[in-house]
Parts: structure tokens; sequence; C-alpha cells
């Protein structure tokens, strides 16, 4: 994807978020329209006089043909954000330790450590160490499931 | 003052300083970890702490950090932290050279006077500039924070990045509309989610984009696999003439760190060119000059001292990591502002001492310790890039026991992730996001003063003082931008005619 057109998309979306914003402020109470109200609307007008003088700025940069540079190993960069919405997600369900217990050697194994010692360690020692150290030591509470 | 100094000598607060200046360094010593990172993680360790034992364990991670980078831009070529670019530049090939200990011995000394030089001026200047503060009202806190925003932009000079980073800004001040009206007491756009009642909580969007992204970048590499080896190091005796470059470094470090925005990488960099321009040996700058190390290192320490000045007086953080900084004070209860120096003044000066510490802590550390610190930068990013997403996800959880809280850190990963692939600014939004309730207070409660005419934020002296500084903060990246603009016209023209 060219810079220009991602650059064009998001600035398109600002000016979108812009109006609605500016819009939005009618519903506010009768009381906050000369206060929060115009503050919100100050907000959008500032986003969207930014956003048009961008735009314009990429409409006529003679750098139109750049490329946007991903990341090399994008499976690696997907697969780990994944990863991360699903440890999300079985958090509140399994509990934090057995979500955190199956995130780590996962992720670790995915991510192309293929030493099952330095896999099993690693779990471990962060298992240990946050228990210890937050369960134990501070007292903070973490997420419990119906396992651990 | 001599209460502050008895509470620091405890030994509960003597061990925080201690570890948290060796975390600091141990962390700024994994590339792909930074200052910002560290502190945001941190914050929940130190929710059961009293405030004062959680803040130098903050303050002392900060400060080992900032040196800890430094430790694999010389032995390694590998920067543990941005800021420490500027220090492989002269470093590495000054350890190619078989002169490592010195290029480690000038870092070291170098960070320590930094440091310290921004310590003491944050100790001598704060009081003062609180006091003024007292001064402000709710329109110079709306100017304050506008001038937060404008000292973001006051160094960019690329082409588009001027407007891009205040769309960035402006973004943040959006987001953090988001929850309770503070006037009306209603919700605004909320969705019905409960969880945003409170608005969106700082730290998982902190921790979102300064830490899943570099963990999503880190892994997105094409080697994954660190294969290097940490030769011998010799131990040698400090350059001769480094205390010019020191003091100068010193200087630019601690004046870039006040201004708001303005963060270490700026100041090592600005330092380091500020260097080369006084150095009589400008042709060595490249190939292992230690004058180049001593600006540079010394820069990005007294960064500090200098970032923590708006931070304690006026809320006002000077860079992202006094921004995480900032939300562990509010997180103990401490609000910045002048209260800081009269309430809170026995933890606030305890918590501006302990830097000195930490910069001994660390001067000791280094002059002792530091070829072995740079083993961690060797561990493998598959087993650390899972583990700092643990961590992450702990974090942002704990703020507030909210699940939620983890998706909101995931989601601002992903839009953060293609906001700076197009050039905007994170720094931006999430100083937005931290300005943004002060600035929508400020504002609304300037309104109600001047019964609804915005002439309020022009008429006092304070607001002209604080005008006068938004403008000379933005007008030099605007007329810099405008005759970059007319330069790249100038030369489409001529290409055009060719």
């Amino acid at each position: 994807m060219q810079k220009r057109t991602l650059d064009l998309i998001m600035l398109a979306v600002f000016i979108i978020l812009a109006v609605l914003l500016y819009y939005s402020t009618a519903a506010f109470p009768k009381f906050a329209q000369k206060t929060t109200a115009n503050y919100v609307r100050f907000l959008a007008l500032a986003l969207a006089i930014f956003s048009v003088i961008q735009l314009f700025l990429t409409l006529k940069s003679i750098d139109y043909k750049s490329k946007i540079k991903w990341e090399d190993n994008s499976t690696r960069f997907i697969g780990l954000f994944v990863l991360l919405v699903i440890y999300a997600v079985i958090l509140g369900k399994l509990g934090f330790f057995t979500a955190t217990g199956l995130f780590i050697p996962i992720t670790t194994w995915f991510l192309g450590q293929r030493n099952i010692i330095v896999i099993v360690l690693t779990t471990l020692c962060t298992l240990g160490f946050i228990y210890l150290v937050f369960v134990k030591l501070l007292g903070v509470y973490l997420p419990q499931g119906i396992l651990i | 003052m001599n209460e502050a100094i008895t509470l620091l000598f405890t030994p509960q607060v003597l061990f925080a300083v201690s570890i948290g200046t060796v975390a600091g360094i141990l962390i700024g010593g994994m590339p792909g970890l930074t200052a910002t990172m560290a502190v945001a993680l941190l914050i929940p360790t130190t929710f059961s702490l009293d405030p004062l034992t959680g803040l130098v364990l903050m303050g002392g991670v900060y400060c080992g950090a900032m040196y800890g980078g430094s430790i694999p831009a010389i032995l390694l070529r590998t920067p543990g932290t941005p800021a420490a670019i500027a220090t492989s530049l002269e470093g590495y090939p000054m350890t190619q050279q078989g002169k490592g200990g010195q290029a480690l011995k000038v870092s070291v000394v170098a960070s320590f006077c930094g440091g310290v030089f921004s310590a003491f001026i944050l100790l001598i200047s704060a009081p003062l500039l609180a006091k003024f503060a007292l001064r402000f009202g709710p329109p110079e806190y709306f100017l304050l924070a506008l001038m937060g925003l404008a000292g973001i932009v006051s160094l960019t000079d690329e082409d588009s990045s001027l407007f891009k980073a205040l769309i960035g800004g402006i973004l943040g001040m959006v987001i953090a509309v988001v929850g309770t009206d503070p006037i009306s007491g209603s919700l605004r756009y909320t969705f019905g989610i409960r969880d945003l009642y409170d608005g969106v909580a700082f730290m998982p969007a902190l921790i979102g984009l300064f830490s899943i992204i570099q963990m999503l970048e880190l892994a997105g590499q094409h080697k994954t696999q660190v294969k290097m080896t940490v030769g011998k190091i010799k131990r040698e005796p400090m350059p001769k003439g480094m205390g010019k470059f020191i003091a100068l470094g010193s200087g630019v470090g601690t004046v870039v760190g006040v201004l708001p925005g303005e963060g270490a990488t700026i100041a090592a960099f600005l330092s380091y060119n500020v260097a080369r321009r006084f150095s009589k040996l400008k042709s060595l700058f490249g190939k292992g000059n230690p004058e180049g190390i001593a600006a540079a290192e010394s820069g990005n320490n007294g960064c500090v001292g200098g970032s923590l000045v708006p931070t304690l007086t006026m809320g006002i953080p000077g860079n992202s990591v006094a921004a995480a900084l900032m939300g562990g004070l509010i997180i103990h209860g401490l609000i910045p502002g002048p209260e800081l120096f009269t309430t809170h003044a026995t933890t606030t000066y305890s918590f501006i001492l302990s830097l000195f510490l930490a910069n001994i802590v660390f001067l000791i550390v280094g002059l002792t310790l530091a070829p072995y610190f740079a083993r961690v930068s060797l561990i493998p990013p598959a087993a650390l890039i899972p583990v700092v997403c643990v961590f992450s996800v702990i974090g942002s959880y704990a703020i507030n026991n909210s699940v939620f809280d983890v998706f909101i850190m995931l989601g601002f990963a992903f839009i953060g992730y293609f906001l700076r692939k197009g050039g905007f600014s994170l720094g931006a939004l999430i100083l937005g996001l931290i300005l943004g309730p002060i600035a929508e207070t400020g504002f609304a409660q300037g309104m109600i003063m001047g019964k609804g005419s915005p002439m309020i934020f022009f008429e006092r002296i304070e607001s002209q003082v604080l005008w006068v500084i938004i403008l000379a903060l933005l007008l030099p990246p605007l007329i810099s931008h405008y005759k970059q603009h007319r330069k790249h016209k100038t030369n489409s023209d001529l290409n055009e005619a060719e």
C-alpha cells in the first residue's frame, strides 16, 4: 500500500469523525452548551482544520509513490496479535494462571523457540514470579476463572 | 527538608531506590524495552506500597533505564533504548578499537553528571515554578495543556509531520472526552458500556501504544534470534577533556527535558550535535570519539530531572516516561501541581532527593558491573516477547481490575500501529489523552468565569505569557515547514522545466 493511500484514508476518517463530533454536541444538556459542548466543538474544528491542511499537503506531495514498509515477518506479527486477543478472551474465563500457562509456551513456540527447557523455564519462572510478587507480596487481585 | 531526608534514609526506601535503579539498568539494556514501558509496567506493582516507596521505585527505574540503554549500545551496537542511539555512533567504534572499557566509563560518569545536574535543577526550580503556578486559574490550565501539545511539534521539521503531530494530540484529547461530563455529570460517547463511565483509562492506552506495539514489531522483525558475544572488557582510565562536553550535554538535556513533549532521544541527539560543533576533533566523530558519548549520555540523563519540572509543578509531563510516572503519582493520590510542594512536600522532596541516590547507585553499578549487564540484551526475543506481553496485560488489568482494560490496551495497540505507519505521533496522542481532562476542565471553568466569553483566555497577564510561549513553540516549526514546502515546490518546478 502506498503511504499516500493510507494517509488519505486516515484523514478522511478524521474529517468524518470531526463532523460527527461537532454535530453530537447538540445533544449535550443545555447548561453544558457554553462550556464542555464548546470545548468539544473546539476540538472538532481543530481536528477538521488540521486534517484538511494535511489532506491538501498529502495531495500536493511529490513523494506519492513511496510505499509503507510493513513488518518483515507478517505471520509472526499478526499471529502474536491474534494470540493476544485469544489470551484476553480466555483470561476471564479460565483464570489468569491457566490462561498465562497456555499463552507463554504457545507464543514462545510460535515465535521460533524450539528449546523445550527454555520454554518450560520461561513459563514457570514468569508464573512463579507473578504469584510471589503480585499475589503474595503485593496482594494484587488477578482474574479468577473456572480453573485457577 | 530535614523530614524528607530522614524519610529517604529508611531501609525500605533505600532498598526500593537500589532495586528500581538496577531493574531500570536491566530493562534499559534490553533492546525493545523502553523506560516508558518499564515505568508503566511497574505502576501496578506499587499499588500496595506506600506512596514514597512506590515513587522512588519508579524514579530509580527511570534513571537506571536512561543509563542502561548505553551499555549494549557501546558493546553490541544495539541501543537498549532509542535515547542511546547517539551513544552507539561513537561507543561501538571504540569497542572495536579495544576501548570498550573506556567508553563504558565515559558513559556512566557522563550519565551520572547529567542526572545529578538535572535533579539539582529540579530541586531548586520546581518549588519556584510551583509557587508561580499557584497564580494559575482555569483559563491558564487550559492554555498550559495547549502549551504541552505545542511542545510536541516544536522540534518536528519533516515535510508533513507537523500537522500529523497536532492531529495526534487532538485525537488524544478527543478520546479523553469519552466518559462523564465534568460540568453537567451527563454521560458522553460511552455507548452504554459501564467501563467507559470514568473515561478511557490512561494506563492501558499507554501500555498498548508503547509496549504492545513494540512487542508486535519485535516479533515481526526478520531475525528474532540475536547471536552476538560480549568480548573481554579492559578497565581503562577516564580520558581527559570530557568535562566541557559533559557540562554541555547536561545543560542541553535539562533544558530539552523541561520543554513539554521533548524526549530523551532528542536531548541526546541535540547534545551530540552541539558537542560535534564545539569539538576540536570533529573528524573523529563517527569513528569512536568519547566526546560524543559524554555529550549524548549526559544529555539523555539530563532529561530525567528536566522532564519532571513541568510534571510535578503543573501536571504537564515533559515526555512519555514522565507521563507514565505522572500516572503513578495520581494513582497514589498525589495530584501534580502546587499542592505537591505544600501538602505533600515531604514525600515530594524525598522523591526528588531519591533521584540523586539513584544516580549514585547506577554510578557504582556501572563502574563495576557494566559489561555483565550487556548480556541481558542476548535474551532471545522469542522468550522475552511473551513475558513482556503478560506483564503488559497485568499492568492494564490491575489498574481497575478490569478485563475490559486489556481490550482497551489491544485496541490502542491496533489503531496506534496504523497511526504510526501513517506518520502520526503516538507521543502526541498519549499526551493529548493526559492533557485532555486538564484542558476540558480549564476551558469549561474558564468559560463560566468569563460568563460565556472566550476573552477570558486572553485577558490575564499569566494567560498572555502562556500565549507567547505557545506561539514561540509553534512558530519555528511552522516557518521551517513553510520553507521546506517552498524548497520542494522550487525543485519540482525546476524538474518540470528540465
